[in-house]
């Protein structure tokens, strides 16, 4: 449809007038319209200019004789001409006569049908247009829908990649805002804007209304580089500037742009409450408009805040002119005032080719500068998956072919992944500071000495800016520094979401401090014990009796370790274990330890190195600096009330329930809030993964527009209108006089008689098959539409029959009314 | 701070007040998913046409030099009712767990009046039964009652005439005759293209408003669904308490 609205504007220059003062209903302004092209008595002034220039070097014209001609008083301008002037004999009075009265006609029928094509265009348009005070707003409800619904405070990934494969850049959907424009400030200007349009001619009021429809900022060219002017995409040429719809008119401008102006005042009002990538459009009452403007025209006013105490970036803010409803198309010049006639109008030039490849169209850019139409197909790259996958049409079109959908790129979509956090990929919670109180970063070393006596590595508190030093030393007695390093990212991953500063042992009584010691070593030590057994450290490996595994290794370690902890100056007691373990066991252990079968890194180096590190260890790494548990007791978590990011919480506190504290009955945590597997990444990982469902996703498809496809098929009914096979050209199908000819006939009479009524027969299925061809294009343009929603909504409809469903079994649990009683010296509930 | 059970119970309440509004929410976004029948939304099959005559229509009972006059008030107001009622979909009470389009737009009381004018829609049954997607129909009826009405006074006009005035002599006859020919001339050149490019645009605008209802019934129920989230997520908050075997977030008896 952009194309065709670019066509017709491209195609035509002005006429008609812009109605003033008296406001009128479509109908009404649709009968007047319909009243000037029926009226076979009257033609427009430039009509007429054209025929006396026309005809020039024939007869002696004026425009009141071509009037006269066309109100049927011809035999007047021919008896007016002096006896030695053309066109006052009879047979050549009538030549003139009939001549002028056909290229009325004729430039009236093509009026007539430009104004047709742009009704059926503005039919499919309009209603897609996100300007406040036009019927029906399509656009605009969606972008409400998808502000209700989505997920994320803003910043979106682009899902393609380009062609080199660098990933597209961070893609910043704007939230639209409206806002209602007091009468009070903007009723003056809006009456200097209507009184500047009143003062053109009629054909310039037309084209200045179009010319102006995406902004003055953009045709001023103050929207580059993001959008460039239309001149600077070929649209304009030098020598055509008194085309109307390429002309600039200072005073309409400048009235245009103190409303802008006066746009900015109010915005700063609101500024406090927007966010940079906020757009507001500014809502001009009815009566505003309707007292202040010309009938059918319309300003619109759209706004960013400021940045920095200039134009927004995003460069959204622009202000306008647009019809209520586009009826009146801009006409092929005829009559250039400066340069005489244009023979068969004056038409804009072929598209043309930009440095980069690119088949830019003349006109119709200016749709792409808008917030809400800019994020459709026809603006932005279309990705090929694989080679034509996806791609409705070739990409390589024969020129002059129409292709509304290409690929204009290549690349992969990309799907976020299930497992780690649900919306890992969407900045979903509003941004907030690091928070040194609730999550860490981690500080890794390798060092000569880690001054905590015999240990080989150690996890130092968070500090007061956050940090958690590890520091791993570098003669690690062969042990492999992976392990180790393992073992004290555990230990980050316990210490990150403490206060700073925190003293493990602060305040504790000696059986506390060896308890506490005991959980935390053992939870530290059982993971770094479960990843050498997996490993094969300890394959076949024993020591006596007593064979060599995570668990033997968890519990030996534990409690050796504790019980070289001081604490006021007292060795921690030890911990409990499921047997004694003989002296030696430790010795032989560490040992065992120093093997390394899957040659993970050993130095602490290599163990620290960001790209030669274990992935288990990367992994846990990602894990605690990313930590920022929402569910956590105390944790206030800030978003966007959207049902996105309702979501994204509700299964963020899922997966950290699934992924923390386990659900398998006998392997749930000791405590409030205590994980039982600390050292699962849940980066590495993804046990959440198993228990989603997937929503039945399809990348959707657009539907092939083939313009040559419905033509062909309208030439094919046409032919069977009048009773004959498919000819080409198709004119043939509308003038054949063999049909009557081959019928057997009574007589010669009859024969010409069927003749005569054949071609008034013909003509007749012919106009109506002319009246039905808008009808027909738009069902053709529904059924593509149709095509499209179809594809499209199937997936958003599985995915809400799945949150249905969801949402059915949340209803359904039934919690119990009784809580679980805590230990037996508690008393019972009470009875029911 | 509300225990989760509470709140949990709070939100089973919800649920079960609004279970109508969320099955409202997916059953209007299966309507949007079966968008492919947009076209099969049948609006009033006519079947019941009246003669080609001003019988029993509008025109039978103003005088002449009121047809246009009327016909194209009619119009202009139906339309820019049915555009109005379009335009301002988000204030509408639409009706959106009606089983078909039809039921989901109530008619403008433009429309009611002009299908009450039309024998087509004199029978109660068939004007309760109206909707605002009939407007295409009606109107396009209410044209060719107009168009019949003015080719029956063309064929009998001179009749016609002595009929209404009475005596007449030739001369103011012929006179009379030719002023209205001219009118009935112009109305029949003008009335359809206008009603067809009227017709053309909201053709297009109708052929969207299943859309568009769909879309603002979407609307309406994603809100409903939000806040059943919003509560959901309240509730999620204590997820992982509500896992542990034992803690503060059992009630204690105290």
């Amino acid at each position: 449809m952009k194309k065709l609205t670019s066509a017709l504007l491209g195609l035509m220059t002005p006429l008609l007038l812009v109605q003033t003062a008296e406001a009128k209903t479509l109908y009404e302004r649709i009968k007047s319209t319909i009243e000037k092209e029926v009226a076979t008595e009257k033609i427009d002034e430039d009509i007429a200019e054209y025929i006396v220039e026309f005809y020039e070097d024939e007869w002696n014209l004026t425009t009141d004789d071509v009037h006269k001609i066309v109100s049927g008083d011809g035999n007047a301008v021919c008896g007016s001409k002096k006896l030695e002037e053309a066109g006052k004999t009879l047979p050549d009075c009538n030549q003139m006569i009939k001549a002028v009265t056909q290229m009325a006609l004729d430039e009236k029928t093509i009026r007539s049908l430009a104004r047709e094509m742009l009704a059926t265009a503005t039919s499919y348009e309009l209603p897609l247009s996100d300007l406040p005070g036009r019927s029906l707003k399509l656009s605009a409800d969606l972008r409400g829908i998808l502000s209700i619904w989505s997920a994320g405070a803003g910043v979106v990934k682009k899902e393609e990649e380009s062609e080199d494969g660098e990933e597209g850049e961070e893609e910043t959907p704007s939230t639209l805002h409206t806002i209602s424009a007091d009468p009070e400030i903007f009723g003056d200007l809006l009456k200097k804007i209507g009184e500047e349009l009143e003062k053109l001619p009629a054909d310039e009021q037309v084209a200045a209304v179009w010319r102006y429809q995406y902004g003055v900022r953009l045709v001023d060219g103050q929207r580059e580089p993001r959008f460039p002017r239309p001149e600077e995409r070929g649209i304009v040429y030098v020598d055509d500037e008194d085309w109307p719809l390429f002309k600039r008119w200072d005073d309409l401008e400048n009235a245009i742009w103190d409303m802008g102006f006066a746009t900015g005042s109010e915005i700063q009002k609101i500024e406090a409450d927007l966010t940079d990538d906020d757009v507001v459009y500014f809502v001009f009452s009815e009566d505003l408009l309707k007292e202040n403007l010309p009938d059918n025209v319309l300003v619109w006013a759209r706004r960013e805040k400021s940045v920095n105490g200039t134009w927004n970036p995003n460069q959204f803010t622009d202000f306008g002119l647009q019809w209520e409803t586009p009826l009146e198309p801009v006409f092929p010049s005829l009559w250039r005032r400066d340069r005489g006639i244009a023979y068969a109008g004056s038409y804009p030039y072929e598209p043309v080719d930009t440095e980069d490849g690119e088949q830019v169209p003349m006109d119709g850019n200016g749709l792409c500068t808008s917030p809400t139409p800019m994020r459709g197909y026809l603006c932005r790259p279309y990705v090929a998956v694989a080679p034509e996958e996806r791609c409705p049409e070739p990409k390589d079109l024969p020129p002059g072919e129409i292709s509304l959908i290409h690929c204009t790129t290549t690349g992969s979509l990309r799907f976020t992944a299930a497992g780690p956090d649900v919306c890992r990929e969407v900045e979903w919670k509003v941004e907030q500071p690091f928070d040194a109180n609730t999550q860490c970063k981690l500080n890794l070393r390798c060092a000569n000495d880690c001054d905590k006596g015999e240990f080989k590595a150690v996890a130092n508190p968070k500090d007061s800016k956050g940090v958690v030093d590890l520091c791993v030393e570098n003669d690690t007695e062969g042990i492999p520094a992976t392990y180790l390093m393992y073992h004290e990212m555990v230990h980050a991953y316990q210490f990150c979401t403490m206060e700073p500063g925190d003293e493990l042992y602060e305040d504790l009584t000696h059986e506390e401090a060896s308890a506490l010691c005991c959980r935390i070593e053992g939870e530290a030590y059982r993971a770094s014990c479960n990843m050498m057994e997996q490993d094969g450290v300890f394959q076949g490996a024993s020591s006596g009796d007593i064979p060599m595994n995570a668990e033997t290794c968890t519990e030996a370690l534990t409690n050796a370790g504790c019980q070289n902890v001081e604490v006021d100056g007292k060795p921690l007691k030890g911990c409990y274990m499921s047997q004694t373990y003989p002296d030696g066991f430790v010795d032989a252990l560490l040992a065992q330890m120093a093997n390394n079968p899957k040659d993970v890194p050993a130095s602490c180096e290599d163990a620290t190195d960001p790209k030669l590190m274990d992935p288990r260890v990367a992994g846990l790494k990602e894990s605690v600096e990313t930590r920022n548990d929402v569910c956590r007791p105390g944790e206030q978590t800030s978003y966007t009330n959207r049902i996105g990011n309702n979501l994204c919480y509700i299964g963020q506190c899922v997966e950290e329930s699934t992924e923390l504290h386990r659900m398998t009955p006998g392997r749930t945590a000791a405590g409030v809030v205590d994980e039982v597997a600390p050292w699962d990444s849940p980066v590495a990982g993804s046990p959440l993964a198993n228990l989603l469902l997937n929503p039945p996703l399809s990348q959707g498809s657009l539907p092939a527009y083939r313009p040559e496809l419905l033509v062909r098929e309208a030439e094919i009914a046409l032919c069977q209108l009048q009773g004959l096979p498919p000819l080409t050209p198709p004119v043939l199908c509308i003038a054949s006089a063999n049909r009557q000819l081959e019928q057997p006939s009574v007589s010669g009479l009859q024969i010409a008689y069927n003749l005569v009524q054949q071609t008034q027969e013909q003509e007749l299925s012919t106009a109506d098959f002319l009246r039905l061809s808008p009808a027909l294009g738009a069902r053709a343009g529904t059924a593509l539409y149709a095509d499209y929603m179809r594809e499209a909504n199937r997936s958003f409809a599985g995915i809400l029959d799945m949150a249905a469903q969801m949402l059915t079994e949340i209803k359904d649990i039934k919690f119990p009314t009784e809580m679980c009683p805590v230990g037996s010296g508690l008393p019972s509930p009470p009875a029911e | 701070m509300v225990s989760p059970a509470s709140l949990h119970n709070a939100m089973n309440k919800y649920l079960t007040a609004n279970g109508i509004r969320v099955t409202c929410a997916v059953g209007s976004l299966m309507l949007l998913a079966a968008c492919q029948n947009i076209g099969s939304r049948r609006p009033q099959n006519i079947t019941a046409l009246s003669p080609c005559s001003a019988e029993g229509s509008v025109f039978e009972e103003i005088e002449f030099d009121d047809w246009a006059g009327e016909y194209h008030a009619d119009v202009s107001g139906v339309v820019d009712a049915h555009i109005k009622q379009m335009a301002d979909i988000s204030e509408s009470a639409l009706q959106c767990t009606a089983e078909d389009y039809a039921s989901v737009i109530p008619p403008s009381g433009a429309l009611r009046s002009m299908a009450e004018k039309l024998p087509a829609w004199k029978e109660d049954d068939r004007l309760n039964r109206l909707s605002e997607s009939d407007a295409g129909g009606v109107l396009m009826e209410f044209l060719r009652v107009y168009e019949c009405s003015m080719n029956e006074r063309s064929y009998y006009l001179s009749n016609k005439l002595l009929d209404e005035e009475g005596s007449m002599n030739l001369f103011d006859l012929q006179k009379k005759e030719t002023e209205q020919r001219a009118i009935i001339t112009r109305e029949l050149d003008i009335a359809r293209p206008a009603m067809a490019r009227t017709l053309a645009i909201v053709g297009g605008f109708d052929r969207l408003a299943p859309l568009s209802v769909d879309i603002e019934c979407l609307k309406r129920s994603s809100l409903d669904l939000r806040n059943v989230l919003g509560l959901a997520a309240e509730a999620s908050a204590c997820l992982p308490k509500a896992w542990d075997p034992h803690g503060s977030l059992r009630d204690l008896a105290d």
